[in-house]
């Protein structure tokens, strides 16, 4: 093919170069940084080695206290994984443009945080080699699964959930494949060449790839919120004191997307001084968010006071040490650290304009992940260590094999993010493209062709 | 009579649907004809009588699937080993159908991305037309054109405001 001098929009150029830029440098930055997190991560897989090797003592479980960091950290994941892939949809099927920057940060922090999340069934089982039992296959003594255990519903939602938000991450990631193939050489452009499985972008694979794309954001709605929910009834389903509540389902479900929200204003601020694209990701996809965070946190705080008002006011004989643990007990500095990191700090920061500001975001943000690990934390040991009958109270604390465990597993989820971020950009080109012509349709011009990333989408046209 | 492809590169997607009126005029049918851009251009299609997709029907069609499916594995293993558990029925109409739900869903999910991949003819790694130079903007308008109709057709594209004519 004969390639002549051709005009080229430099808009479009401009920000391919921007948002390819990162995969085809790399630093030495990159690599300590990948050190660090290697090392961190190999901590999670020497600990587990112990704990396979010597057994699950090692982790320290015991008497009444089954479940400890392994599954409020599991729980923690999980509701990390909503950040993106629910938050995304609901904003795609809104239409809101300014969503155009953000939504491939927040579809990988689903998948990388499900991936982490999903590790930890494995681990606390103990002997982890025998998890494929609760794959549902024929086999030689003719048992199956037992689908009435919410824990397999938990099998089989995390699943789904994990299907289809590779999915969702990746449909729209085809045809930045497809430029990062035409700009890339070596090895690395084979790669691309396979995972842009042929695309063209032709008006045939656009229209499809759309629809695709739309459908599966109306799927993946009520299948994230189904997970959560799902989660949350693996402890309502049981007859421990306060955790059989009706309103666990949506409880855990704020308090999802909430840490999952601040999980992602995190991977935000992260790449956007990481990468340099600061004027990709702009203060109004800070504000709006974080206007979003505060709603989440008002909506917790309710969820909060309801949940613990009820328990109060009923006064029942085997929930009342739960209670009182929490509010004035042992886990009271837990507790009340909780609520000050999920609302009273967060609260005016991202009330007040002000103070609304990218550094106070990030502040509040870590807190709401900090405060949010409590709230899973102080669900279950609290009830576990004070069960119906008081002479099987108890105690827990963490082993170090748990602890190294569950630590480590954030490095392992911030690995993967860091990975992933090398090889595909994590601003989607086309969409943030599409959104430029949208917004330059909506204010009756043309591109600015000297373009350099100071057009928001949806900055020309707030109402969308 | 040998065929080759004109790849035509155009500024503004007006310019192309101009060309691609002259086109059909100078006798080129919609089918020799492909449209590259960058992004999605929203409005008026490209090229007339664009085959419809049928994505919804495959999701759909995934979802039945997925929902015979799920209820069949939690009812049939169930009665496979009649166990009673925690005084429930032996086939639990809620838990059956938590379990058809998520299926349903995957099905759905599944059945979305291969109906996507085979209405495309994904993946396919063959030599097709294509100028890679449209991932920095522009329209690329692709033609399949027999020998004799080339002057007509550069005349055409010429016309609309062509910026780039390539002959593969």
């Amino acid at each position: 093919m004969a390639h002549n001098q051709a005009p080229i929009s430099p808009s479009e150029a401009q920000i391919n170069r921007d948002l390819l830029g990162p995969l085809f440098k790399t630093g030495p930055r990159y690599y300590v940084m990948l050190a660090v997190l290697v090392a961190v991560t190999g901590m999670v897989f020497v600990a587990w080695f112990f704990q396979l090797a010597y057994g699950i003592g090692m982790a320290g479980k015991n008497r009444p206290s089954f479940w400890g960091l392994y599954i409020t950290t599991f729980v923690f994941w999980i509701g990390i994984s909503h950040a993106g892939t629910l938050i995304s949809a609901i904003l795609r099927v809104v239409q809101a443009e300014w969503r155009r920057p953000i939504t491939r940060c927040a579809e990988a922090i689903t998948t990388f945080a499900l991936c982490t999340g999903s590790l930890f069934p494995i681990v606390h089982l103990g002997r982890a080699w025998l998890f494929y039992w609760m794959v549902p296959y024929p086999n030689s003594r003719y048992l199956w699964p037992n689908f009435q255990s919410p824990l397999m519903w938990d099998f089989i939602a995390i699943n789904t959930y994990l299907t289809g938000s590779v999915t969702y991450l990746y449909l729209p990631m085809i045809p930045d494949m497809a430029v990062a193939r035409d700009k890339a050489i070596g090895w690395r452009k084979k790669m691309y060449r396979i995972l842009a499985l042929g695309w063209r972008g032709t008006e045939r694979e656009w229209l499809r790839l759309e629809k695709a794309i739309s459908i599966m954001a109306l799927i993946i709605i009520p299948v994230a919120v189904s997970v959560h929910t799902i989660v949350s009834w693996d402890f309502a389903m049981t007859l421990m004191p306060m955790w059989r509540s009706t309103i666990f389902g949506p409880y855990f479900v704020v308090g999802a997307i909430f840490s999952g929200i601040a999980a992602l204003l995190i991977a935000m601020v992260l790449i956007r001084k990481y990468f340099k694209l600061e004027n990709y990701l702009q203060p109004v996809h800070f504000d709006n968010l974080a206007k979003m965070l505060f709603a989440m946190s008002l909506l917790w705080f309710y969820f909060t006071f309801t949940e613990y008002l009820v328990t109060w006011y009923g006064n029942e004989a085997p929930e009342m040490p739960v209670f009182w643990s929490k509010i004035s007990g042992r886990f009271a500095p837990l507790f009340w650290l909780m609520v000050v990191c999920n609302f009273i700090i967060p609260f005016p920061i991202l009330a007040i304009k002000k103070l609304r500001r990218i550094p106070t975001i990030f502040f509040a943000s870590c807190c709401i992940l900090v405060g949010m690990w409590l709230e899973r934390f102080l669900i279950i040991v609290p009830t576990l260590t004070h069960p119906f009958l008081p002479y099987n109270y108890g105690t827990y604390w963490p082993s170090l094999t748990e602890a190294s465990i569950a630590a480590g597993t954030l490095g392992l989820f911030v690995l993967l993010y860091f990975l992933f971020a090398k090889f595909s950009p994590m601003i989607s080109i086309w969409e943030y493209q599409e959104g430029l012509q949208v917004a330059s349709k909506h204010a009756g011009e043309l591109p600015d062709p000297t373009f350099v990333g100071q057009t928001v989408p949806g900055d020309v046209h707030p109402g969308h | 009579m040998t065929q080759n492809w004109c790849l035509v590169k155009f500024s503004q997607p007006a310019e192309a649907r101009m060309a691609i009126r002259r086109l059909l005029q100078a006798g080129i049918q919609p089918d020799a004809m492909e449209v590259m851009t960058s992004q999605p251009i929203h409005g008026e299609p490209f090229i007339p009588d664009m085959k419809p997709t049928k994505l919804r029907t495959w999701a759909l069609g995934g979802a039945a699937v997925g929902l015979v499916g799920g209820f069949s594995l939690a009812t049939l293993t169930a009665l496979n080993y009649p166990l009673v558990k925690g005084g429930m029925p032996v086939v639990a109409p809620w838990t059956v159908g938590l379990i058809t739900y998520e299926t349903t869903m995957l099905g759905a999910v599944l059945a979305t991305l291969v109906g996507m991949l085979v209405e495309l003819r994904l993946p396919n790694f063959k030599n097709l037309p294509y100028d890679p130079s449209v991932v920095d903007g522009g329209v690329v308008l692709a033609v399949a054109c027999p020998e004799g109709q080339r002057s007509s057709v550069e005349g055409a594209v010429g016309a609309a405001g062509a910026t780039r004519v390539n002959w593969v």
